[in-house]
This record gives structure tokens, sequence and C-alpha cells, in this order.
């Protein structure tokens, strides 16, 4: 099976979850025994708009089985250059580009080739529709039994790729625009990812969850979609646990949006400190309410029971799991969420909304609803309060976790290719 | 008959303890918050810019014009610290010109806090050892107070006059004096034996802000112009009062800006082309006959546009992070920790504050330039991390004193400083 996956930056070049999900879901392919062409839009060090090039082993930075997937042929890396990135909206576009490449300047100064500004459409849709006309290039010059592509950004990329080489879509579904926006979605995205679905041929939805909504808001008929749960994958860092505790702590990770419900989780803070005040909550990533959530927190006076670490490297995660004692994901609409699972491999017993995915796997993670701040407060509380019960979860969620491999996800995937009319 | 007129001019000499980064990681570390680096590098710039050459001036001024020359110095502990620390030629350069006829030293907040908003005890015992430190290094017990940035009210001025002194210094706000003129002597309305002296923010600006603007038509500004519009004065106002950032000269206005020729011409164009001579704030209070009572129910300030506390205090992430720092201070004063007192000094500088200042409108400016962090988000989120470590020593140290012992402490300490309640 050879794939034209129009995917996403792998770790530790990551905004959330979606790169994760590349980075596992290739590597489960290729275990399996797949071959993979990965388009890799390059935001960073690119000299001249439309450049693309293939990544040798030596030079694609990633990590070395990887490197040893290009060797063998099995994988190849073509980089293209672009402003798209994950989790980019027309409203926060520009200012969430100009965030990134400072981030990346500080982080890596050697890529850097001079300014970029201005070498780009200014919208968003004009990118992602300049990123689709590269396509049929690609496809003319290279040959595959698949085109897969994950979210919005890149389904125009992949329609156009499908249409020019007359080989099946597969639309991969990590996030809708119903997840992303509620009740208020932009059209113009609902109606990528419309067209996305029904030109596929199948669809892959990351969770029951998602799935019931590809059905519900964009009619697609229910035997088209498929569901993989993602996996997790072993942390790079190993978890860093001390002994020396200060203080229980209560952790939130992820991007501060919207869909991630981050005021809840301040809420719910607040009605923990009145019952114990010398808990200590980390609202850890950064997002576009980050200063509204820094601003709630000081309205809500628990400014001083609260941390804010933004943008958070990998190592100071696997240092957060190892002190924290609860994992909250009081996502408004998420589809899977990665990092719970992540938490639970790490040991951290996890409290998540109903409305998530990775609900549906982690059968050992206590569930409120997203606005039930009571119940979420009683659940951390109970599990500050009974060591029994923290250990159980504990426990639990870690081996429910392991199972959940990106190997076991590649061969649902595989079983999606094995229905295409190929 | 004209009766005599004067001049009085006060300097302000303040640095804080900037803080450096402290993130969430850091809660636990146990101290370490201030950039010693930092602090050292800007108090030699400030210090090679202004302390030194302006003080230099004032003193062959104070020798060129015996028992005619005169101003008034307030220090905050926080600068004299870094001065005996950091640059003892400065310190040293102060006290020489301290030793010479005509140079009179304020007393104020050691911290240059805001406690007087908050705490009367605080504010007392602040006060007090802001005057051991005066009488320490300059030899003399300061007589007339000067709050934090001029911050006064009705309230204030009773704590301070039954500290003892006999005048205050606040600022000449138009919405205080209405029709009256900031150029007389007042006293306090509820503390008739407080004089006050107000200042005369029109001209003190035109040294102070408008010196080197570029679009200022009345630039540029020399001693005789400035005489000019001295003489302009009403006869019958006797007291024109100066105040000012003593770093207005050679670091807010730099040396080529000719704020140096200004300052050295100005005592000769005063006696050669008005009747005005110099006077001490002390002095001013047993030479003039105050003019009326001034009440300011509410608190007033010398900075921006509302010389109000709105630089400081009121915007949420203000709010909470100054009621976070006074929630602990019992705890503090409980505690025999020498080190925890002397951070605890430091931390209630009102600059911390003022970082955390989000209304970046007219007065923009002149807070981005006093402003080491990016955002008042950081500088908040920053501070609030310290702030967390802070209470952890706190509370560990009154931990391990056992309990009879405390109470005896906490006795013997209430003797001298813990007269008065809150």
């Amino acid at each position: 099976m050879r794939v034209l996956m129009f995917g996403w930056e792998f770790p530790p070049h990551i905004s959330g979850g979606l790169g994760t999900a590349c980075y596992g879901l290739t590597k489960g392919l290729m275990e399996h025994g797949a071959e993979i062409l990965f388009v890799l839009p390059r935001l960073f060090g690119c000299e001249e708009a439309g450049q693309m090039r293939m990544i040798g082993a030596d030079e694609s930075g990633l990590p070395e089985e990887f490197n040893r997937f290009i060797q063998k042929g099995s994988m190849r890396l073509l980089q293209v250059n672009t402003t798209l990135f994950p989790y980019a909206t027309e409203e926060t576009y520009a200012a969430d580009y100009q965030h990134s490449f400072n981030r990346e300047q500080q982080k890596d100064h050697s890529a850097m080739g001079g300014g970029l500004t201005g070498l780009y459409g200014s919208g968003l849709m004009e990118e992602v529709y300049r990123y689709a006309s590269i396509a049929p290039l690609i496809a003319k010059n290279h040959t595959f039994d698949v085109v897969h592509a994950h979210d919005w950004l890149t389904f125009p990329a992949g329609m156009a790729a499908s249409a020019q080489s007359g080989k099946p879509f597969v639309a991969h579904i990590h996030a809708t625009e119903f997840d992303r926006s509620g009740s208020n979605p932009n059209m113009e995205v609902k109606r990528i990812e419309q067209q996305g679905m029904e030109t596929a041929e199948r669809v892959i939805a990351v969770s029951e969850y998602t799935k019931k909504i590809a059905i519900k808001q964009y009619q697609i008929a229910e035997n088209k979609v498929d569901v993989v749960h993602n996996g997790v994958l072993p942390s790079a860092v190993p978890t860093v646990f001390s002994d020396y505790k200060k203080f229980p702590v209560v952790v939130f990770l992820g991007r501060v949006t919207f869909q991630k419900g981050p005021e809840y989780f301040l809420y719910t803070a607040a009605r923990v400190l009145r019952q114990n005040p010398d808990v200590r909550f980390v609202l850890a990533g950064h997002g576009d309410k980050l200063l509204h959530m820094i601003t709630l927190s000081a309205q809500l006076k628990i400014s001083s029971r609260v941390s804010f670490t933004g943008f958070i490297q990998e190592q100071d995660i696997a240092r957060l799991f190892g002190h924290a004692d609860v994992y909250v994901m009081p996502s408004v609409s998420e589809p899977f969420g990665i990092s719970a699972l992540e938490a639970a491999r790490a040991g951290v017993p996890v409290i998540i909304s109903r409305q998530t995915g990775v609900a549906e796997v982690l059968n050992s993670a206590l569930k409120n609803d997203f606005w039930d701040t009571d119940g979420m407060a009683d659940s951390i509380l109970a599990l500050l309060k009974h060591g029994a019960l923290n250990g159980w979860m504990s426990r639990k969620g870690q081996q429910q976790a392991r199972l959940q491999t990106w190997n076991k996800a590649a061969s649902r995937v595989l079983k999606t290719y094995s229905q295409l009319q190929l | 008959m004209t009766t005599k007129r004067y001049i009085c001019l006060y300097f302000q000499v303040h640095q804080p303890y900037r803080l450096g980064r402290f993130r969430y990681f850091d809660i636990g570390r146990g101290g370490g918050y201030f950039d010693d680096e930092k602090n050292r590098s800007i108090l030699d710039k400030v210090s090679q810019k202004c302390y030194l050459p302006a003080t230099r001036l004032l003193q062959e001024l104070s020798v060129a014009y015996p028992d005619r020359f005169k101003c008034a110095f307030s220090f905050s502990g926080m600068v004299l610290e870094q001065m005996m620390h950091f640059h003892a030629e400065s310190l040293s350069e102060f006290q020489k010109l301290a030793t010479m006829p005509g140079v009179e030293i304020l007393a104020e907040t050691y911290s240059h806090s805001l406690s007087a908003l908050v705490s009367r005890s605080e504010f007392e015992q602040q006060v007090k050892r802001h005057d051991g430190l005066v009488e320490m290094l300059f030899s003399r017990k300061p007589r007339v107070l000067r709050n934090t940035e001029l911050i006064y009210s009705d309230e204030i001025a009773a704590y301070t006059a039954a500290m003892g002194y006999s005048g205050m210094l606040a600022e000449g706000a138009d919405r205080i004096l209405g029709w009256k003129s900031p150029n007389y002597l007042y006293v306090a309305k509820n503390a008739p034996t407080l004089g006050l002296l107000l200042k005369n923010y029109r001209l003190s600006d035109d040294i102070a802000f408008r010196f080197s603007q570029p679009d200022w038509n009345e630039g540029p500004l020399t001693a005789e112009k400035f005489v000019h519009w001295l003489n302009a004065i009403p006869e019958d106002e006797p007291l024109v009062n100066l105040f000012m950032d003593y770093e207005t000269f050679g670091e807010h206005q730099w040396a080529e800006s000719g704020i140096f020729d200004f300052l050295r011409a100005l005592p000769d164009a005063v006696f050669r082309y008005s009747d005005f001579e110099f006077i001490t704030p002390s002095e001013a209070l047993s030479k003039l006959k105050p003019a009326d009572e001034i009440s300011m129910p509410e608190p007033v300030s010398w900075a921006d546009e509302a010389r109000d506390l709105s630089a400081w205090l009121g915007n949420p992430l203000q709010d909470d992070a100054f009621e976070s720092l006074y929630r602990l201070r019992s705890m503090v004063s409980d505690c025999r920790d020498e080190q925890i007192q002397k951070d605890w000094q430091k931390l209630q500088t009102s600059d911390h504050f003022y970082y955390m200042c989000t209304k970046f409108f007219a007065d923009g400016d002149v807070h981005k330039y006093f402003n080491p962090y990016d955002s008042p988000y950081e500088a908040f989120v920053n501070y609030m991390n310290v702030l967390a470590d802070f209470e952890l020593r706190l509370k560990s140290s009154l931990a391990a004193i056992p309990k009879q012992r405390k109470q005896l402490t906490t006795q013997k300490q209430a003797v001298p400083h813990r007269a008065h309640t809150d």
C-alpha cells in the first residue's frame, strides 16, 4: 500500500494533538509495511513561496526510527513551503503566524533565512488554495494508491491530488468547525469540510463522538465513516517524578482556546479552593484566550493559586505530569483529546468532560459535563482526598493508555484502505 | 510691598529590585527572586548618566551659592540598599551633598510601597525603618514626609501627623485645587499641624517631561525662559514647588538635551532676573503662613493624566496581586527569618504593580519605558509565581518555630514594631 499523505509537522514542532497524531499514525502504518509519501508543510526556513523538495534522512530532524524508514525507502518526506499551520483560523491567522514564527526564531536561529512577512497570501483561505494548487504537480510526479489528508486545511490539496491521479481520497477528521467554534461556525471552513467529506471515498473520524457530528452536522452516510481512535506514544522524555511535594497540583494542558474550555477549569478551581485553599492549578498552553484567562483568574481572586506557563516543551510536560495529582480536560467539544491519554500514561488520574472522544477509550477517567464545574470540583476534591482512589485511577489509566497504541490505530486505517476501490 | 517668594526643588531617587524570570517550575525553589545582574547594571547605567554627574553638579551649585541654593531629596530604601551593595560611589556623592547646608532629606516608605493604602501599621513600620536608614547614612532625622509616588489622602495625612512629621508633599491636582493655586503653603484639613507643599505640575513637567520633546513649541527651554515663567506667576503667590524624579537629569532627559546646562544655569538666572530664592520644605513650613486647608478624601498621586492610583491599582491583575501580597502580612509579622523579611520589603515596591498596568493609552509611552516585561500579563504571571514561592517559605518558616517560642517572639516584637494595629 502506497499512501500520499497530506500531514502536519511532527513533534517536537507541534502546537497540539494533530502533529502527534500524524507522527504516530505514520509510524504505525510503516510498521505494517505501508509506504508513505508524506507532504510536510514547512513554515520555517523557507526562502521562496511554492518551493518544495525531498528531504533526506540526514536532514529530516526526525527521530532515528523515522530516518531508518527513509533510508529503507518506505518513507519519503516532501517538504512544501507554506504559512499553513495546524489550528490556523481566519481570525487569528496573522497573529498566530507571527507568534509561531517568533517562537521558532528563538528556538532555532540557524533555520532563519531573513524576513518572512509578505511572502504569501495575506488570507488563510488564499493560502489553503495556494497549497492545494501544488498538489496536482505532486500527484503527477509520484505513484501511490491512496490520498489521505488530515483536517480541512489540507482537504483541498488532497482532493486536487485525487482528481489529478484518479486515486481514492480518504478524509481524516481530527476536529470539525463545530468543535472549534461551537454554534458559530465559519461557513467557508464548514463548506470545505463538507466538500472534503463528500468527495472522500471514506471518512475516518477519531471517535464515535466525532462520527456523530459528521453524520448529524454534515449529513455524511453512517456506513461511510470509520472510527479510528488515536493512540498514545511513549513519551520521548521520561516522566520526572519528584518526591518533594509542595502542594497538590491540578493540571490543564492544551491550547487555550474556546474549544478546550479553559474558563471551566478556572471556575472549577475557584470552587475547589473554597474547600482546600492549598491546591495549585496549572494552566499550561498558549492560545487566543490566554490573556482573557489570566484576567479571569484575577477577577475570581484565585490568581495566587493559579500558574500560567504559556507554551510548554516536552521536558516540562514530563516534569508537570511527574508531580501532578489530577489532570483536567474540561473541553467544550473534543473530538479526541490525546493529551488526556498522555497524562493517563504518565500515571496522572484524569477528569474529562463528557464532550470528548477520549472518554470512549479511557473508561477509568472521571467524567463530567464541561459546564458542571460543581461536579468537576467534587471529582478533584475526591481525588485529592482519597489516596486509594487516586492510586487506583493512576494504575487503571496507565493500563488503558498502554493498550491504545498507534500500531492498533494503523491497522484500523489499513482496514479502511482495504474497503477502497483501488 | 512684595513678600519674599520661593522655589522648592525636590528630587525623588528610587530604583526597584526588579524580579528575574520565575516560572511555575521555580515555585518551591525557596528564593532568588531578583535579577541582581540586571539591577546592578541598571544602577550602574543610571549612576553614570545621572546620579554621579547630577549630584556633583548640585555640589558645585551649593558651593557657588552657599546658603542660597537649596534642594530636597527623597531616597527609597530600595535604592539606598542597592547603592550600598552595588554602587558605593553614588552613595558617597549623595552623602557629600547632604552635608552641605540647604540640602534636606525627606522621609518615605522604606519599600517605596503602597502600604499606606492598605495597612497603617505596615506604613508606619516602613517609614520608621526608612528614617533609621537615613539617620545611619546621612546622620539626620527627616521632618517632612513624601509618600510613594506622591500618593496623598486625608487618611495618610492623619497617619503622618500622628507620627510627628511637620509636613507632607503632595500633587497639586486640578481636580482637588479647583480655583486655588498650588503656589501657597497649605495645611491638611483633618490634621492642622501638618503643612502641605503641592507640586506645581505644569512647571515641574516642563522640566521633567517636556524639556526635550521635539514637538514642544516652547523648546528649547533655557533657564532664562523658565525664570521668565516664574516671574509671570502672580506676585502674591509665594511658593513654587518643583517636584520631579531625579533621573530627569541625564536619564529621562539625556545630557545631549542640555538638561545639565539648564540646571547649572538655573540658580544664576533665578538670582539675576527674579526675586525668587530657593527654599527647603522644612524652611517653607516655618517661614510661610498656610493660605488654607486642603482635603483629599480619595488618594491623589503624581502619575499620569489621571493623577490617581490607576497606574498601580484598579485592574483585576493589580488588585488580586496586591490583595494576595497583603494577605500574607500577618504571617510575615510573626516570622523572624531575616531573608524573608528582606524579600517582603522588596516585593512591596510599587513598581511591581506598575508593570501590570493595562491602560496603554495616553500614558503608554511612559509605562512602556519603565516596564522590563513584554506585557502586563507577563509581569503579573511572574509576580504571582514569586509570591507563591514566598508564601511557601513563609509557611515553612513559621511551621519550624515551636508554638511557645512563637508566642514569645511575637510579644517581644510587638513592643517596638507593632505599637499600632490596622
